[in-house]
């Protein structure tokens, strides 16, 4: 994207130094707003992913959105996005890794640390303090009643949000039939998920490159 | 069991799981079932989901019940293990991708992968919420899920007052 830009901006001035023989490349860099290379300190970068860790209820990804594209302006709607689905095709929990990306973008990876600290541990001391006052209440009836009761609503939760991920592919037969092995061989074969994600995930990457997907 | 040995054990799961947990960490939940469940008899699986549940009432993103049944397991040392275990292989390749970013843009079997992972994933995630209905007590659990997976797809309500509504009317039913 930016080599894009870098590109664009270096054609731009070639047109420009007609007009105005005297406008440097420097002084294009440094005067075009859009092109401007902001750098957050590193305190900036902590502190914008801890107020996305203590904000994000029930998933982070939109506060995400609204901290680093609304308030802070650190990336504009596409490149959000663009980050987002690469954050997808890697192992973690998407806006996890969009700090460890932010992070190593502005500080290498003692930013990349930064960030992943600042969205993690302010929410771990919130948890395990929440842990703490339901493990001292846990033996109220009432307080065993109610977690049940969460945890039936969590993992209606967990069902909504795998129904919606799948949602483009409950039209297609194979997506389905895939998608059902997948389930069946984890829940009823015992399968361990290594072993589930390369059958299942081998077999599906050449149905997605046949166009059955 | 000693529980050091419990913590090492859970560090290499949670190690091993790390480079497998694509699209967020609730398809390691069958896994994870049968390690802390089935296999340890460290919790029980209406515990489990407790923890899942408690984590999702508080901020922050959603691995950090994994640091929950860490600190189950090991106290403090068994939550930080469990976080850092289970974010390595993630933090690794987070940080080599980023230096590639605009090559992996423009590869196009980055897109044939992903669609062909999705369904996986979601067969996966599936089994998960299928592992943790054994935790249900009897229907009135079930009843409680179905209003509110029928309440999720019909309206967008933030997920927190959908828990805490699960709360009240675990209490109202004496569950």
């Amino acid at each position: 994207m930016l080599l894009i830009h870098r590109q664009n901006a270096t054609r731009a001035i070639e047109t420009l130094s007609i007009a105005d023989s005297s406008l440097s490349y420097h002084q294009f860099m440094t005067d075009s707003p859009t092109l401007q290379p902001f750098v957050p300190s590193r305190r900036a970068l902590f502190l914008a992913f801890l107020q996305i860790g203590v904000s994000a209820f029930g998933g982070a990804l939109p506060w995400g959105r609204r901290i680093l594209v609304e308030d802070r302006k650190w990336m504009d709607e596409h490149e959000f996005a663009e980050i987002v689905t690469v954050c997808q095709a890697i192992p973690g929990p998407n806006m996890v890794n969009m700090a460890v990306f932010v992070g190593t973008r502005y500080h290498g990876i003692p930013g990349a640390l930064l960030a992943f600290v600042g969205i993690v541990g302010v929410p771990l001391v919130i948890l395990l303090l929440l842990d703490s006052v339901y493990l001292a209440f846990a033996h109220v009836p009432q307080v065993q009643s109610g977690m049940h009761g969460m945890a039936a609503v969590a993992t209606a939760y967990m069902l909504y949000m795998s129904i919606k991920m799948g949602g483009p592919f409950w039209k297609r037969p194979w997506g389905l039939l895939l998608g059902a092995a997948a389930a069946a061989l984890a829940l009823f074969a015992h399968w361990h998920m290594a072993l589930v994600l390369l059958v299942c995930g081998t077999v599906g990457v050449v149905l997605s490159k046949r166009g059955d997907l | 069991m000693k529980n050091s040995d419990q913590l090492v054990d859970m560090a290499l799961l949670y190690f091993s799981l790390s480079f497998l947990c694509i699209g967020g960490t609730i398809p390691l939940v069958p896994d994870m079932h049968r390690f802390f469940v089935d296999t340890r008899g460290l919790m029980t699986t209406t515990e489990f989901a407790g923890y899942i549940a408690l984590a999702q009432v508080a901020p922050g993103p959603n691995i950090l019940y994994i640091a929950l049944f860490g600190y189950h397991v090991a106290g403090i040392a068994g939550a930080l293990t469990a976080l850092t275990a289970i974010s390595f292989a993630p933090f690794v390749m987070m940080v080599i991708t980023t230096r590639m970013f605009t090559r992996l843009q423009r590869n196009p079997w980055r897109e044939v992968v992903l669609r062909g992972l999705v369904p996986v994933t979601v067969g996966l995630m599936f089994a998960g919420c299928m592992v943790l209905t054994q935790g249900f007590a009897d229907w009135r659990a079930w009843a409680v899920a179905a209003v509110a997976l029928a309440a999720f797809m019909t309206n967008k309500l933030h997920p927190l007052w959908m828990i805490g509504a699960g709360a009240v009317a675990g209490v109202a039913f004496g569950m």
